[in-house]
């Protein structure tokens, strides 16, 4: 749609449901507040409209309510720029009825549009395009934003004709289903220039060779589709059984390359199946870590990254309303072209009905499904929901793992203690790791961390529809300069309120900086120096260098962390007590491996040899 | 440690789990002529092919220490691959090995301090033991520290022996978990290659977990 030729040729109402679609808020910030000011046109808002919102202020549905204070911050954000009227009558009747009201009286004299997601709505206010259209060269256009984030008209012949139905769903097992290795006979495993039939698509010749891995090759085909064709060893029962199952299902969202048909090899036995084609490059060598992101996306700021989070957010959230469970979720599954078009790869592993993903990686598994045998069992949506916050944290923070920590055990025991290392309101592990995630985190907005919080601390988990609310929530604070845009912050974040300068007290510094009052404050108390952020890090450096000198006495090294100041809403100034003594170390997990009864997970047939000493086996044999 | 700074900045900015690893390499007199030439071919070719893998050159830390004349010298020590020279060994002396498996075992555990301290997730070190001979030095007390080591699997240790003369047995000291592997011939690079493929496919796992099996097919490209 030409946004511009509607801001310009028509009084363009947005109703509510609008306003608090987590699709639309793109649109409103980036897109038509542009082209209203540039046309210095105004939309209009029925007063109506700012009462609804304002009740769902108060919905007891922390989703609506996350949403209502979305829609508010955007006409917050518009009327700052006048880039609204607000408009209407003592006696409006309710939301619908005011607008059809308004659009019957003025329908001769302008052309009205109207921006709803509400299709009854849509259709009442469309209708009267059609009474006494004699009369009237003037137009009434309605429309919404769709899924991805655009403009489009109603379209109301196109839903008569497929009648409402709500998404297919994957039933959900609780049990693995049994026989799934059983091998299947293979006379010829098809390699680069043979041909595989698959009944939809034909004869396909395999072209080129992309990829290997552990359970098959990659191929392109000669008509541009992907084809997967596995090893003797991996071609079962079970996963045929599966990938029948997977292939009579169509995926209607770009971007995951769902298997699309079985192909056969000359003698008709399954060898693999195709997928579309992905492009981009893998999230953990293109996103997940500092230089590959600053040299792969250097026009990146923060918004990328949040946007990113939503792109990948809302496939994910298409696969779950289908009952689909990635299960293994991890960076390597993901190809990244833009913030706006990623590709999730290695579908065929995905959980549906009683098919378990069988494979996983630590990082990305809850705590109670720690070390288990992903083959034994059937993941929740609650095990993956914690994949997912996982897989959120560490796009926020570029690769790094959320139980990444000063002084901890391994990622596997600190996961399963729930010892989260970052700083929420006055609780604090004072643990989180050195370098730019504090930074980060404490510029995160306050829903974000305490989503974290209650995920990683509390073990409470939090759903993909949720996730999406608060990055959309983070992407509009963003938008509205109420967060930092920052990529990488280069400090605390300091609250406008609690800004305040002060001289650097150091020998020979003296610079003039910015401080959080509450921080100046409690130092002035308790007749400390005040420090600049480099000086600051000079002297952490130097402890850092006397307890690496120090003498190891076997024990794990204490926290050196300075505390951190709150980015949370006000609460009374903390009073730091000058620390008298470092704490006693704790003697850590990591010193005491042999304890864990986790360190060598049941059922696995290597659990004696690493494959550090099969690869060093294998390289005496050949050296 | 004077750079110490340069060294914090890039442990905290980069967020991957690290595989810290030392060379201990034998420059001894025995190794001078094409030996030593080959090896430092072989070590050239570790950090190239390691710089040429993404995700492993943000993960492996490298450092080296050579044992020749009267002590052990840290040729290398650890640091972004990237900016990281790679020295070149001449042989000369004796073979301090016990000197330099002890000085190893305290660079990696200081490197292992720092991870702690700075809230870095890294998997437990690797030593890559080399000699073409047999020790001059008592290695007794550096023998026990890498076996209690080895045995509580806080280290990986990859003991070599170059050639016809090397001592296995004293190499087996400081591994009780492997038993050497003998290079006949020169081929470094068979090793050194294979070493960065570990590398790759370590730094492609989580600490603490378990690697997937390797891609069999994979290795017939060697």
């Amino acid at each position: 749609m030409d946004i511009k030729q509607i801001v310009t040729d028509y009084k363009l109402f947005i109703d509510t449901s609008t306003l608090m679609s987590p699709h639309a808020l793109e649109f409103l910030m980036n897109k038509l507040s542009v082209q209203l000011h540039q046309n210095r046109q105004q939309a209009i808002i029925p007063n109506k409209v700012v009462e609804e919102i304002n009740k769902h202020l108060a919905n007891p549905e922390k989703g609506k309510r996350q949403l209502a204070e979305q829609a508010m911050d955007i006409l917050e954000y518009y009327s700052q720029y006048q880039l609204i009227r607000i408009l209407g009558d003592k006696n409006d009747p309710f939301l619908d009825q005011t607008i059809l009201m308004v659009f019957t009286r003025f329908r001769t004299q302008y052309n009205l549009a109207l921006i709803t997601q509400d299709r009854g709505l849509a259709f009442d206010a469309n209708k009267l395009n059609q009474q006494e259209a004699v009369f009237s060269r003037k137009q009434i256009l309605t429309l919404k934003i769709d899924r991805n984030g655009k403009l489009v008209p109603w379209d109301f012949r196109k839903k008569n004709a497929q009648p409402k139905k709500g998404p297919y769903r994957f039933p959900l097992a609780t049990k693995v289903r049994s026989n799934l290795d059983q091998t299947l006979t293979v006379s010829h495993i098809p390699a680069l220039h043979d041909s595989v039939y698959s009944k939809r698509f034909g004869h396909l010749r395999l072209i080129k060779q992309i990829g290997s891995g552990g359970e098959g090759d990659i191929f392109e085909t000669e008509n541009g589709l992907i084809c997967k064709i596995y090893k003797e060893k991996a071609l079962t029962q079970g996963r045929l059984d599966k990938l029948q199952r997977m292939t009579s299902f169509t995926v209607h969202q770009a971007g995951i390359c769902w298997p699309k048909d079985i192909v056969l090899n000359k003698q008709g036995q399954f060898v693999g199946y195709l997928m579309d084609k992905a492009k981009g490059e893998r999230m953990q060598t293109s996103i997940f870590a500092k230089p590959v992101l600053l040299k792969k996306h250097p026009d990146w700021t923060r918004r990328h990254l949040v946007q990113l989070g939503l792109t990948i957010l809302e496939k994910i959230k298409y696969l779950h309303d289908h009952h689909i469970i990635i299960g293994d979720i991890n960076p390597c599954n993901i190809l990244i072209q833009n913030e706006r078009e990623v590709y999730f790869v290695d579908t065929d592993s995905y959980q549906i009905a009683d098919f378990p993903c069988p494979v996983g990686t630590v990082n990305f598994t809850a705590p109670e499904i720690q070390g288990k045998n992903f083959k034994s069992f059937l993941r929740t949506f609650d095990h993956e929901y914690f994949a997912v916050a996982t897989l959120v944290f560490m796009i926020l923070l570029p690769g790094k793992p959320p139980f990444a920590q000063q002084g901890g055990g391994t990622p596997a025991e600190n996961i399963k203690n729930h010892l989260f290392p970052y700083p929420l309101k006055d609780k604090s592990t004072k643990k989180a790791p050195d370098g730019p995630w504090r930074f980060i985190w404490s510029h995160l907005p306050y829903r974000t961390k305490e989503a974290f919080y209650q995920v990683f601390s509390e073990n409470q988990r939090i759903s993909t529809d949720q996730w999406i609310d608060i990055l959309n929530h983070y992407l509009t604070l963003i938008h509205q300069n109420k967060a930092s845009d920052e990529l990488f912050p280069k400090g605390y974040k300091i609250p406008d309120n609690k800004r305040t300068w002060a001289y650097c007290q150091e020998k020979g510094c003296g610079k003039h900086f910015e401080i959080h009052q509450d921080r100046k404050n409690t130092l002035e108390q308790n007749k400390r120096k005040i420090l600049c952020d480099e000086c600051l890090e000079k002297l952490r450096l130097e402890k850092l260098k006397k307890q690496l000198l120090e003498p190891s006495s076997g024990s794990e090294p204490s926290s050196w962390s300075e505390p951190y100041i709150s980015s949370a809403p006000p609460s009374p100034p903390k009073q730091h007590k000058p620390r008298p003594k470092p704490p006693r170390p704790q003697p850590s997990p990591r010193s005491q491996p042999n304890r864990q009864p986790n360190s060598t997970p049941p059922s696995n047939p290597y659990q004696n040899k690493s494959i550090l000493d099969i690869f060093f086996d294998w390289l005496k044999s050949k050296l | 440690m004077d750079d110490l700074f340069l060294q914090h900045k890039e442990l905290i900015e980069n967020p991957t789990a690290r595989v810290p690893i030392c060379l201990v390499l034998d420059r001894s007199g025995s190794m001078s002529g094409e030996p030593i030439a080959e090896l430092n071919k072989g070590v050239q070719l570790f950090i190239q092919s390691i710089r040429r893998d993404d995700i492993a050159a943000a993960a492996a830390e490298i450092a080296i220490v050579s044992f020749g004349d009267e002590a052990p010298r840290k040729e290398l020590d650890f640091g972004s691959i990237e900016r990281q020279k790679v020295p070149y060994l001449t042989a000369s002396g004796l073979t301090p090995m016990g000197a330099a498996v002890n000085m190893a075992l305290d660079m990696l555990e200081l490197r292992k301090k720092m991870y702690q301290q700075t809230g870095v997730d890294y998997y437990q070190p690797w030593m890559v033991l080399m000699t073409d001979g047999a020790p001059t030095d008592d290695i007794t007390q550096a023998a026990e520290r890498s076996t209690q080591l080895a045995l509580a699997r806080k280290l990986t240790v990859f003991p070599i022996g170059i050639g016809p003369h090397a001592d296995l047995s004293a190499l087996k000291q400081f591994s009780p978990r492997r038993d050497p592997a003998r290079l006949k011939g020169l081929n470094f690079s068979l090793f050194f290659e294979w070493l960065s493929k570990s590398v790759s496919a370590v730094s492609q796992s989580t600490p603490g977990e378990r690697i997937p099996l390797p891609k069999t097919g994979g290795w017939d490209e060697l």
